[in-house]
């Protein structure tokens, strides 16, 4: 207890006590002044019919989307690439695709607001290529689109995490496997498809719950990016639990997508990690 | 490349190489680009930006460097920066260690209790918690205070700390602790003599992790902090954008020295931010 004490004593302090406290809050209507009026699941079924949760919802289930589909696997073929030697200098590649991850996502916010702004640097590259010097990138004002610079922006900055993840595993393969294998004349796609693939296949369980946990977690770079907007077409679940505390001072409301946010990453991951579990024992 | 590579790349086929090098080769021009613009950039005066946005500089100029500096008021940003990152790793070092210890080595079914509490704690970020933390420092009083700021950056970076920790102490062979209690050393001795020692390279990898979550938050401060005296330079950053909007030499100049010091954390300690985030991979 003398060990463990100190630390758990700042754990439960910051991180249980104000969860629980905005649990209380969330059944409540409260502007931060007087006292909390008890309201019952108002705030919940408000959220529920609320376009513009939905909206967020679908914008966070795209940046999974793109994880699984884009920085998953491409991760794990350029870890690959690297792990196989398949180019010279492996350590400058891996270096120079890991540094985006190291980044403030402020300022690489601030940076792709300028590539994608209507006359941002995208903007200037296609009005030099089509002779249109006034031309006016405009993806933001579609609804379905304007999350879309934004997928490309997590492509950039994260794709490294994954590739770094599958290099760690990949370099726990015994390396007299993938000998013997190349001396019984296996070719290249057969080491890749029947040795390497199936000792991963946990590892992207892993990383999969990983891009779960991480889209409904941050929203920093896509605040100071688009706030979200225009209106609300590029809001995720994160900015859209800002904008209803912060903008209207609504904190019983606020508190209560709070909750839903932190429910959604506490329960999606634990029952992810167990179905992961279950499968990685039949397997 | 080392000697039995000839052997082995023989006998991969041409389509799969050029391939290999296409992928590779392409994601690293993909990533390379907005930095080398950014870096450009910000050399650049703004007369030449507005003309072209992508065209590099036909004058280099340092302006930008010196204007970003001084108005954005850099000199206070980096000194509170550097305060919190630095007095946050400490601290963390110093609580996730004795307690990865207990948890690792002292086996109870209260320890275990307790570590599996800690780990729910690596689902909670400072983001997703912003509205609960935001509304308990109101009514502490501790919101625009630097107390406010550094205690829970020490509370949210000790979870991962505590399972970096766990994760590598209980690798210390336990007849070492063993053939310790025979001597007559307790637990406190043990900590002291064998697993602070011992514990040095996660201690490391702790600390570079907790330096660099702390220097690129940004929320919890700019959500707390209406004193621009307790502002860190992330935030500093931000505002910067909103001052002067199209003057985009500045912003990039502001962008370059608020990535420095990570930059620098890169070239030295590359190797211990990698193991971090590959294991904060497989907490899940």
């Amino acid at each position: 207890m003398l060990l463990t004490g100190p630390a758990l004593f700042v754990y439960a302090l910051v991180i249980v006590l104000p969860v629980l406290y905005s649990l209380v809050l969330s059944f409540t209507e409260w502007s931060g002044v007087g006292w909390p009026r008890f309201v019952g699941f108002e705030n919940y079924s408000r959220m529920l019919s609320d376009p513009v949760f939905w909206h967020s919802l679908r914008n966070n289930a795209l940046i999974v989307l793109v994880s699984l589909i884009g920085q998953i696997p491409l991760g794990f073929f350029l870890a690959y690439i690297l792990y196989r030697r398949l180019v010279r200098l492996p350590a400058f590649f891996e270096a120079v695709i890991f540094f985006p991850t190291l980044l403030s996502p402020v300022v690489v916010g601030l940076l792709f607001a300028v590539v994608f702004a209507p006359v941002g640097l995208i903007a200037d590259l296609i009005g030099k290529i089509q002779g249109l010097p006034l031309f006016e990138l405009l993806i933001f004002n579609s609804k379905s689109m304007a999350i879309v610079p934004y997928l490309i922006v997590i492509l950039w900055m994260y794709t490294g995490i994954y590739m770094i993840i599958f290099l760690a595993n990949l370099q726990k393969i015994q390396s007299e496997t993938i000998e013997a294998a190349v001396l019984d004349g296996a070719s290249e796609w057969g080491i890749l498809i029947k040795i390497v693939m199936p000792g991963q296949i946990p590892v992207f369980l892993t990383t999969s719950i990983y891009a779960i946990a991480g889209s409904l977690k941050g929203f920093e770079l896509l605040w100071v990016m688009t706030e979200g907007g225009p209106s609300y077409y590029s809001s995720v679940l994160g900015l859209y639990m800002i904008e209803s505390t912060f903008s209207y001072y609504k904190y019983g409301f606020g508190s209560a997508v709070a909750i839903m946010l932190i429910l959604l990453s506490v329960v999606v991951i634990v029952v992810l990690t167990q179905v992961a579990e279950r499968l990685a024992r039949e397997t | 490349m080392s000697r039995q590579s000839p052997s082995v790349r023989a006998i991969v086929p041409w389509p799969f190489r050029i391939a290999a090098w296409v992928i590779l080769f392409g994601f690293t021009v993909f990533t390379i680009c907005p930095l080398v613009w950014v870096l450009y950039t910000s050399f650049k005066s703004q007369s030449e930006i507005m003309r072209s946005l992508i065209a590099p500089p036909l004058v280099w100029t340092l302006d930008n460097y010196r204007n970003a500096w001084e108005l954005g008021e850099f000199s206070g940003l980096f000194f509170n920066s550097f305060l919190y990152s630095t007095v946050t790793t400490v601290i963390v070092i110093l609580l996730s260690v004795s307690a990865g210890f207990a948890f690792a080595k002292i086996p109870s079914r209260k320890t275990r209790l307790w570590y599996s509490f800690f780990l729910v704690g690596l689902l909670i970020t400072i983001s997703s918690s912003i509205v609960p933390i935001f509304v308990a420092e109101t009514w502490l009083g501790l919101d625009n205070t630097r107390l406010g700021i550094l205690i829970p950056y020490v509370a949210f970076n000790i979870s991962f700390a505590v399972y970096l920790a766990v994760a590598y102490i209980r690798g210390i062979h336990d007849e070492i602790i063993e053939a310790a209690k025979l001597d007559g050393a307790n637990y406190l001795g043990i900590y002291r003599q064998i697993i602070l020692p011992m514990a040095r390279p996660i201690i490391t990898t702790i600390a570079i992790f907790t330096f660099h979550a702390c220097w690129i938050e940004y929320v919890l401060v700019y959500m707390i902090s209406s004193d621009s005296s307790i502002r860190t330079v992330q935030v500093g950053v931000s505002l910067l954008n909103g001052r002067l909007a199209f003057n985009y030499g500045f912003l990039f100049a502001a962008i370059v020295i608020a990535t420095l010091p990570l930059f620098i954390l890169f070239v030295f300690f590359r190797r211990h931010l990698q193991a971090g985030f590959s294991m904060g991979s497989m907490k899940g």
